[in-house]
């Protein structure tokens, strides 16, 4: 049987092409260099996947976040208005963070969560940009919610606004490394369950630590500082995990296709 | 050099396109049936698609490879809107008017012989055939580049084999007589 595959291998070799014409060669290059010089080239660009990402997050995700914006805003407003203790307000922020959070963690894992990575990775981007996109779009709304709420607080309870940022961005920080730590190395089937049990030990955690009156004095601001540098490094080391598992995945595909 | 190209570099397209543009051609041509002006046109097409999704190329195996993916994909493309183009392999033939030794009528007869072999197998079964004999890939890479899975690959690997077989077969009997 190998010999007559070695025959058959030796006979259609004598299926010889001609020369590949030089001039069209030429041609195709010269077409090539006009069509990077020109505005189309680059359409799959940082910024154009990034659009694409944000067409991919549903619109319920949308109504849902800018619903609870509304909410929180109102209820910060009225505790204000109010001059009732800071700490209710925090408890708001405290309760809220986590399920924010957990709402667009979930929207960036579900290409893992749902199996669908199949499905975007046919796209041949690479998922760890498609995710950090999401990531980066998702991180800066909850941002943008969280300060905002802040400066609300600090408007109505007269501190200072450094401080009072400080308050809810460590717990912001620490919510979406918590999240994406239990994505990373929880199970795939159980994700969910395990992503609503950590908002629920967050939120509890959260709750208790911003009744500590002492830690809202003016003397301790340096210690929140120190909270929001280590609350950064542990992000920062939790997105890294994160992406590299992302691409992992990726990879795997590639291989197994 | 991806990442050049990526970057708006030209002159890594130009030596990206000298160094794989006759192996696409060739795989055109013989895809094709021999029909050397599609095969050039295809090979165009194959480089500008490159192009035109050069930000989403993920290299993790043989550049050609995947070159070789855009080419099967443009070549059956075609063929959807286009009725394949049988050349008369006669015409092919250079003439060698001035040398006609009983060698090289044999070499020309063969030739013409595992064209027309090649030419009228079904489309299936000479892509795989010609990326197993003409490019010496695996069976795994012949699925990922014709997106079919390696069984199948396989069969129409056996079934493609056979076919050659029978048409060696009939011109060595031919020769015989």
């Amino acid at each position: 049987m190998s010999k007559k595959i070695d025959g058959l291998q030796q006979w259609v070799q004598d299926y010889e092409v001609p020369e590949a014409p030089e001039n069209r060669m030429e041609e195709l290059i010269s077409m090539g260099k006009s069509y990077m010089e020109g505005p189309e080239f680059n359409k799959n660009s940082l910024r154009n996947v990034f659009l694409s990402q944000l067409q991919y997050l549903p619109v319920s995700f949308w109504i849902v976040q800018v619903g609870f914006l509304i909410a929180v805003i109102a209820a910060v407003g009225l505790l204000g208005h109010f001059k009732v203790q800071l700490y209710y307000p925090l408890t708001v922020l405290a309760i809220t963070i986590p399920f924010i959070v957990l709402l667009g963690v979930k929207q960036i894992s579900k290409s893992n969560t749902y199996d669908m990575w199949e499905i975007e990775q046919s796209s041949r981007c690479q998922l760890v940009k498609l995710v950090a996109c999401r990531m980066m779009i998702v991180g800066l709304f909850d941002l943008f919610f969280v300060i905002g709420v802040l400066v609300l607080m600090s408007y109505y309870y007269q501190k200072p606004i450094i401080g009072m940022i400080l308050y809810g961005i460590v717990p912001l920080n620490i919510s979406c490394a918590s999240y994406l730590v239990t994505v990373t190395k929880g199970e795939k089937s159980e994700a969910s369950y395990h992503l609503i049990a950590c908002m629920v030990c967050l939120m509890i955690t959260f709750s208790f630590i911003l009744r500590q009156q002492v830690l809202f004095e003016t003397s301790m601001i340096w210690m929140w500082a120190v909270f929001y540098v280590s609350s950064i490094i542990f992000l920062g080391k939790a997105i890294q995990k994160y992406l590299k598992y992302e691409k992992m995945i990726g990879e795997l595909t590639w291989s197994l296709q | 050099m991806i990442k050049k190209i990526q970057a708006g570099d030209t002159e890594a397209f130009d030596t990206l396109v000298r160094k794989y543009y006759r192996s696409i051609y060739q795989f055109c041509y013989r895809r094709l049936n021999g029909d050397a002006d599609a095969a050039a046109d295809i090979t165009q097409d194959v480089f500008l698609k490159l192009l035109e999704n050069i930000q989403a190329v993920r290299m993790l195996g043989k550049f050609q490879n995947y070159l070789l993916t855009i080419a099967v994909n443009t070549c059956n493309n075609y063929f959807k809107k286009e009725k394949p183009a049988y050349v008369d392999l006669e015409t092919l033939e250079i003439a060698d008017e001035t040398d006609s030794s009983l060698e090289k009528v044999i070499q020309k007869e063969s030739r013409n012989a595992v064209r027309r072999a090649i030419t009228e197998l079904p489309d299936y079964q000479k892509e795989v055939i010609i990326l197993r004999f003409y490019y010496d890939l695996k069976i795994k890479e012949i699925a990922t580049i014709t997106n079919a899975g390696v069984p199948t690959v396989k069969s129409r690997l056996q079934q493609g084999l056979k076919k050659l077989q029978r048409y060696l077969d009939d011109f060595r009997g031919g020769d015989n007589i």
